[in-house]
């Protein structure tokens, strides 16, 4: 035997994983209790709600929190999404697996779904004009085909703002690309959409953990994913930042009264990813991933007490 | 052309007996000791002048064996601190920065271990020690399809294949997968290498879950056998019987329990489950009250047990 080997084995022995683990009674009654409400009967299991927060870039982790519930087999009932929310929700909510999702996500570059590049950029501030974003309906059109809301295996729903009024809109119903694409509509990047006689911009500046439209699907129980900026991190140096900044305070502001609403949360640790970064979007999927294993054990003891009152009639009516 | 060959084949006798010059172990002692599981000598032997004297090919080796004695030992900020030396003066040594990043593992510093194995693999893609942290990792991370890939390659070295531990955590890991037939492929080989209670256990849930009661029963049984005492198969056994509606037999799991601890709070969930079900509500608000109580060791089964109480306030007495 070479020296190589024996030390490999050694180490093996001093730092493989040697330790066995021990499931305590927190997580064997959660894991128990969770299998129970799985079972309930459709009707009597609780509708459960998937939020996925706004975030440009940054919402790319709800790609990796749709792998971990997907994993863990996790229920998801309805799904309610804004700005980038939407874009990953509409996908997941058209049946489109996580695996899939990730391989569409690690195409993504700054010009998917719009005429946003560094050159556009440019011109946009010299000439004063806005970007157009109307490449996003081909996108989902390509993947999804020509989707109303209706025909979505699981009920979805997005939102978007009117500019001229300030109204928050909740699309539910109708072609599903032009709803998704208002919902994610950059303000001060892309020109506004004009749809349903509004003119309408990224619904993350209104609802930007959309709860609300999550409940009005009938989401009895909501778990939420929040990609929210961290705006202490940067100091704005130009117009494309400074705007940067504006919408992730306004995000900010909206989270921390908005993620009350829900029942369970996860936070995937991407506050620092700015709007444009798609080359992090790798990393920004992992950081999804971890927030949502990290979260899952409080997601499925939270929903496990929800659904108590339930589960005891359930249980007496046997 | 003979006078050609002979010089040739005296090139190669040359090129052997150098060969056989630097084979020599510099590093033999300090192996010898740590073969004799004498950690602390060997660790106290290779100081920082024995290791400067060191020939410079030995010198990445010589600080990798002080920190694994240093960790074998169990002084484990010395280690780290010595890996972290090591992996510092050594950045392509495999066994140093694999050595640094399992032991940050170990700490639970994934996010600093991560990378470390990334390195590992970049030099060398197959190395099992790599694939295998950067496995057990991504498992816990939620990244179930990429950690299956790296339990797949670093199991394609004996050592790791034939190790019962890295066997079951891949059947974990696969029935996480809803591979279930796989899991249970690899839970069984762990079982043929080594016949532990761990193992049994989850063999169990991975029966429990391909939907084969009975399997799951017996196993766990199999691991009672082994280990009548083991707590975490009798919860585990009183909770299935009572997801069963088997009430009675579960009451009777969980008076095991109780039996060692009265105060078991998952055990008190169970039978005052079973009692509640039985329509036996004082005896099921005394168990519920008393798993209540445990919130500071067991929250969520304090937690689901007041909801529980809650639910039976408004039942009949």
């Amino acid at each position: 035997m070479t020296r190589t080997p024996v030390l490999t084995l050694a180490l093996a022995l001093a730092a493989g994983p040697a330790a066995a683990r021990t499931v305590g009674p927190d997580a064997l009654l959660r894991e128990s209790l969770f299998g129970e409400v799985k079972r309930l009967p459709a009707g009597e299991r609780p509708v459960v709600g998937l939020v996925l927060s706004a975030g440009a870039v940054r919402g790319m982790a709800h790609v990796g929190v749709l792998q971990v519930l997907e994993d863990a087999g996790f229920p998801v009932d309805v799904i309610a999404g804004t700005s980038m929310g939407a874009f990953v929700g509409a996908f997941a909510a058209a049946g489109t697996g996580a695996a899939r999702l990730r391989e569409l996500a690690s195409k993504v570059t700054l010009s998917t779904g719009s005429d946003l590049n560094k050159v556009r950029l440019i011109s946009m501030l010299l000439s004063d004009s806005l970007l157009s974003s109307a490449g996003m309906e081909k996108v989902l059109t390509a993947e999804l085909g020509d989707k109303r809301f209706d025909q979505l295996p699981r009920p979805f729903a997005c939102v978007a703002m009117d500019i001229r009024t300030g109204e928050k809109v909740i699309f539910r119903d109708g072609p599903v690309a032009p709803a998704v694409r208002a919902s994610a509509n950059l303000p001060g990047i892309f020109k506004p959409v004009a749809y349903r006689h509004r003119w309408l911009v990224d619904g993350g500046v209104v609802d930007y953990v959309p709860v609300d439209a999550a409940r009005l699907l009938g989401a009895e129980w909501v778990l939420a994913s929040v990609t929210e900026g961290d705006f202490t991190y940067t100091n704005p140096t130009n117009v494309l930042l400074t705007l940067e900044q504006v919408i992730d305070i306004r995000g900010s502001i909206l989270s921390r009264q908005q993620r009350r609403e829900a029942d369970a949360l996860i936070e995937p640790s991407v506050g620092d990813v700015s709007f444009y970064e798609t080359s992090r979007i790798p990393e920004v999927i992992i950081g999804g991933m971890t927030a949502a294993a990290k979260g899952l054990p409080a997601a499925k003891e939270s929903l496990a007490l929800y659904s108590m009152p339930r589960l005891w009639r359930r249980w007496s009516a046997r | 052309m003979v006078r050609a060959l002979k010089l040739l084949a005296l090139c190669l006798l040359a090129a052997c007996a150098g060969r056989g010059k630097l084979a020599v172990d510099p590093l033999a002692p300090e192996r010898a000791l740590f073969a004799q599981r004498e950690f602390a000598r060997c660790a106290a032997a290779l100081t920082p002048e024995r290791l400067a004297g060191l020939p410079r090919r030995a010198r990445a080796d010589g600080r990798a064996l002080l920190a694994r004695s240093l960790d074998s030992d169990g002084r484990f900020d010395d280690a780290l601190a010595a890996y972290q030396y090591g992996a510092t003066l050594h950045p392509k040594n495999l066994e140093l920065v694999s050595g640094l990043a399992w032991v940050l593992h170990r700490l639970g510093l994934d996010d600093r271990a991560r990378p470390l194995f990334e390195r590992v693999l970049a030099i060398h893609p197959n190395n099992a020690s790599g694939n295998l942290g950067l496995a057990e990792i991504q498992r816990s991370q939620g990244d179930l399809a990429s950690a299956e890939a790296h339990y797949e390659t670093a199991l394609t070295e004996a050592g790791w294949r034939e190790n019962p531990t890295v066997q079951r955590d891949y059947a974990e890991l696969l029935a996480d997968r809803q591979r279930f037939d796989a899991a249970a492929r690899a839970v069984e080989k762990s079982l043929s290498l080594a016949r532990t209670p761990e193992a049994y256990i989850t063999a169990a849930r991975i029966e429990r879950r391909r939907l084969r009661v009975g399997d799951a029963y017996a196993r766990l049984g199999e691991a009672l056998a082994l280990d009548p005492g083991r707590e975490e198969a009798h919860q585990q056994r009183a909770l299935w019987l009572l997801e069963d509606s088997r009430l009675p037999e579960a009451a009777a799991e969980a008076e095991v329990l109780l039996a060692k601890a009265p105060g078991a709070a998952l055990a008190r969930w169970v039978r005052g489950v079973a009692r509640a079900r039985q329509g036996d509500l004082a005896g099921a608000r005394a168990d519920l009250a008393a798993a209540a109580a445990s919130r500071r060791e067991n929250p969520f089964v304090a937690s689901a047990a007041l909801a529980l109480l809650k639910e039976l306030h408004d039942a009949a007495p």
